[in-house]
């Protein structure tokens, strides 16, 4: 039950083993003698050229695992994929992270890596949608933007030869994250996917599942492209002074926030690979079953949804077959 | 580099053939680098003309048009990559808004326009009695495809070959390209001597490899023809009939020409260089076709063509014949203008059926079905899954943007790469980069020629993939599109050779070798950063001295002039 902490009673316990039982039957047909730890030797065939890849190397001919974790072949190419490691990024992915520094020219981003992630000042739209050179006016103005502490959520631009990571925000949509939550849980537990940004729209709540383990819920704001902009008369906009959404969020906006942020969090405990789909289907039980936000993070709830995922997956086993 | 003052030395350039004007949109491109941005108000162009130049010459080239803008954008499977890894890029959207599409979008109403014009035109047309008339255009088009269909056969090299011999007088086709197609059932033909013939070097050299009968060929005839030069001062020679004035000249021409051979052979010199002896051997020619009206010609059974079809083509030939007597508006006055005006009207109808149809794929979003096809190649191979999300292999194509990232990635995934020495790489790169044809090439030495052969069962593979997947794709050709040519050379510069030494083993030109092992360094500094993406320090260490061993002396000097 790989360390579980949760106050259990006898029939909980009886349950949740079942279910955790069902799920392992339901995955140990993919690839049981995969799982490795460090300085295991991998199976390979040496007589013919092979890649390997990370978590892997060599030692005296002999290839060996350098992570613990699960061995992957793709072709010839053989590499360990590391289980709960730091957050490894790959070019093009969505982060949410947290500012710790201001510098020149520059933001520094706690983001979960093993070093702080960079934002530069060029590499993100000035607040305007004005595309121009920065000066060092807008350099002095940096923390009108982004202050230390902020959440900001950012992509992935690419790696400098140093190894440095470089993080761009060129969309409206990235940018300072307000009024909500964010929760960190290891990356592994965030599937990737075609898309991180969710809008779900029954509760008016953005969910932004950075694919570094930290996740966003907050009150959804509304997108505006930069090119809308342009093409609306400018005249427009200065004549109606901006309306000034409330300072304060909504009590009801609130408990949306709180009972996804709950699953999220009772999914992490329970180790679930989760994407939108399955946060909300756990958010829709709870709210089904009339279950206190409060309450969701009690050992009862964490049963029910470690039984409504064990019957799902193997539901979806079946299917294929 | 940024200029205040561009000057012209010369008006005209060199474009391979001769000196030329320099073209209105060179001259808009080159002088439009007069002037600095921010420094000058205006840039000043001097034009330095040391010869008579003609006003509207001038005007043309001053006051000319730019070189019109068409977009070359074509889906690739690099870009495809690239943008399915990012979250908001969507591939659709971004070939909506692509230029190719603003252009597509905006030649619609202008094909509308055309379709209109030529349909009122074929309506303006009438003819009398249009549908037996139409009956019997469509005979002759059928009676003109079967005769062409039982000539082929019959002058197949295959058969016709044993007959090729100097002396045979050939009959042969008088083509007109001015006049629009004739609508008699005979077409004109005129006799000349046959001298001699070639079989047409093809482009591919694995013709070399192929038996005789299946090239094709040409024939050197003596015959009269009329050379005329046009203003370039290209000749032009054209064959006429024997009776109309025109001097006797070996002509080649292609073997689809000839429409019968005669059975017997004149005797004609070898010496044909002297005008006299061509004069004389026409008029022999003359001679024979007066005496024998139809030139004796072989026969099929006499050629030994034992065909089915050739018999079956023969007898519908000859049923249609029959019908053509019988056909009552062969006989009536003025059939000739008449199958003229329909022969218009229906190269109109088809004219309208062609750009409807590319009005009708330009209305829907350009490359959509290909966009599918690719998407469907990428998930086939592993490197996107089903919902388009990026993998690992997808990850390596995506660094991979100066080759062929498909091949390249497969390649270096299938372990090919592994274990071969720098230098090798180095060689079996250049195949990615080098697109020129050479002939006669010598072939890699054994070592390269095995890695090359790997190269070419990958790019198979890939290739069939794709057609599968239906993506519109020349299997032969992409496998051929790789290159050996300079393998050899670029191995010798991986170790260590001069240039002048390399330049020595191939005959390619020194500017595109350099270009190419320049290329050559891009694309491993792309495997560089995808063999990082993958963790493979060993390979990335192997590319990177493949690399130190290429980037070095003339090659990658910056300037010659340094």
């Amino acid at each position: 039950m790989r360390g579980l902490k949760l106050p259990l009673n006898q029939t909980q316990r009886i349950r949740l083993q079942r279910a955790f039982e069902k799920l392992q039957t339901l995955s140990a047909k993919a690839n049981s003698d995969a799982s490795v730890t460090v300085a295991d030797s991998i199976q390979v065939n040496y007589d013919d050229a092979f890649l390997k890849g990370h978590g892997t190397t060599d030692l005296n001919g002999e290839l060996v695992a350098t992570v613990c974790g699960v061995v992957e072949r793709v072709n010839k190419l053989v590499y360990v994929r590391g289980l709960r490691a730091r957050y490894k990024p790959e070019v093009g992915d969505i982060v949410v992270g947290r500012i710790v520094e201001v510098a020149q020219k520059r933001w520094r981003l706690e983001i979960n890596f093993t070093q702080d992630a960079v934002l530069m000042l060029s590499s993100m739209n000035m607040p305007d949608g004005i595309q121009r050179r920065r000066t060092a006016l807008d350099e002095l103005n940096m923390r009108s933007i982004f202050e230390e502490n902020d959440v900001v959520c950012a992509e992935v631009r690419n790696f400098q030869h140093d190894g440095s990571l470089q993080l761009q925000a060129r969309s409206q949509k990235y940018g300072k994250l307000e009024k909500g939550q964010l929760l960190m849980i290891d990356p592994y537990l965030v599937k990737k996917s075609k898309q991180h940004f969710h809008h779900l729209e029954q509760f008016g709540v953005d969910l932004i599942l950075g694919r570094n383990g930290f996740i966003w819920v907050g009150e959804h704001v509304e997108v505006r492209d930069s090119m809308m902009i342009d093409q609306a008369n400018s005249a427009e906009q200065s004549a109606v002074p901006e309306e000034k959404s409330p300072a304060y969020t909504s009590l009801e906006m609130r408990q949306h926030i709180c009972r996804i942020a709950n699953a999220i969090r009772v999914l992490s405990t329970l180790g679930f690979i989760m994407d939108a789909d399955l946060i909300m289907q756990t958010v829709e039980l709870s709210s089904s079953l009339n279950i206190n936000i409060h309450d969701m993070l009690g050992s009862e709830f964490h049963v029910l949804v470690a039984e409504r995922e064990a019957e799902r997956r193997s539901l979806m086993s079946k299917r294929k077959r | 580099m940024p200029a205040k003052t561009v000057v012209f030395t010369n008006v005209r350039k060199f474009d391979g053939d001769k000196f030329r004007w320099i073209s209105s949109g060179e001259y808009i491109q080159m002088s439009g680098r007069a002037g600095r941005r921010g420094i000058d108000a205006r840039g000043i162009c001097i034009l330095m003309v040391d010869e008579r130049m003609e006003p509207a010459t001038a005007k043309m080239m001053l006051k000319g048009n730019a070189d019109s803008l068409n977009s070359a954008f074509h889906l690739s499977y690099n870009m495809l990559l690239n943008q399915l890894r990012c979250e908001d890029a969507d591939p659709e959207s971004m070939l909506r808004n692509s230029f190719y599409q603003f252009q597509a979008d905006r030649a619609i109403p202008d094909l509308e326009k055309q379709i209109k014009a030529l349909e009122e035109e074929r309506d303006s047309m009438i003819i009398e009695e249009e549908d037996s008339l139409k009956n019997y255009y469509n005979l002759i088009q059928q009676y003109k495809s079967l005769k062409n269909d039982a000539r082929d056969i019959m002058f197949s090299p295959k058969y016709c070959l044993p007959y090729m011999k100097s002396g045979r007088p050939v009959c042969i086709k008088c083509i007109d390209d001015e006049n629009s197609p004739s609508f008699t059932i005979e077409d004109p033909v005129t006799w000349g001597v046959l001298m001699d013939f070639h079989r047409v070097k093809s482009v591919l050299e694995e013709d070399a490899n192929r038996r005789p009968e299946d090239g094709s060929y040409t024939l050197d005839i003596l015959t009269r023809c009329v050379v005329s030069k046009d203003g370039v001062g290209k000749k032009k020679i054209k064959i006429v009939p024997l009776k109309e004035p025109g001097e006797p000249i070996v002509v080649s021409v292609p073997l689809s020409q000839v429409t019968s051979l005669s059975s017997a052979r004149l005797n004609i010199p070898k010496d044909l260089l002297p005008l006299e002896a061509r004069q004389n051997a026409l008029k022999k020619l003359v001679e024979f076709i007066s005496r024998y009206a139809n030139g004796m010609p072989l026969e099929a059974e006499e050629m030994n063509i034992q065909s089915k079809s050739y018999k079956k083509a023969v007898g519908r030939l000859e049923a249609l014949e029959n019908q053509f007597e019988k056909h009552e508006i062969a006989k009536s006055p003025l059939v000739e203008q008449k199958l003229k005006v329909l022969n218009r009207k229906e190269e109109l109808t088809a004219k309208i059926k062609s750009i409807k149809k590319t009005m009708r794929s330009s209305t829907a979003l350009a490359f959509k079905d290909e966009l599918k096809a690719r998407k469907r190649v990428l998930r086939r191979l592993g490197y996107i899954t089903s919902d388009d999300v990026v993998e690992l292999k997808g990850k390596v194509a995506c660094e991979i943007s100066s080759a062929d990232e498909l091949t390249l990635t497969e390649l270096m995934f299938s372990g090919v790469l592994k274990d071969v020495k720098p230098e090798e790489i180095v060689s079996l790169l250049s195949c990615f980069v080098w697109q020129e044809k050479i002939h006669d090439a010598a072939k890699p030495r054994e070592e390269l020629e095995l890695l090359f052969t790997q190269l070419q069962d990958t790019a198979w593979r890939i290739a069939k993939v794709q057609l599968e997947c239906k993506v519109q794709i020349d299997v032969e050709s992409f496998v051929s599109s790789f290159r050996p040519d300079i393998m050899e050379a670029v191995y010798a510069w991986a170790k260590g050779s001069k240039f002048y030494e390399i330049m020595e083993i191939t005959q390619v030109f020194e500017g595109s070798l350099i270009r190419a092992i320049r290329r050559l360094e891009e694309v491993l500094q792309q495997l560089i950063s995808a063999a990082k993406s993958i963790g493979e320090t060993e390979l990335e260490s192997k590319f990177e001295e493949a690399v130190s061993k290429i980037k070095r002396d003339i090659v990658f000097a910056a300037s010659l002039y340094l």
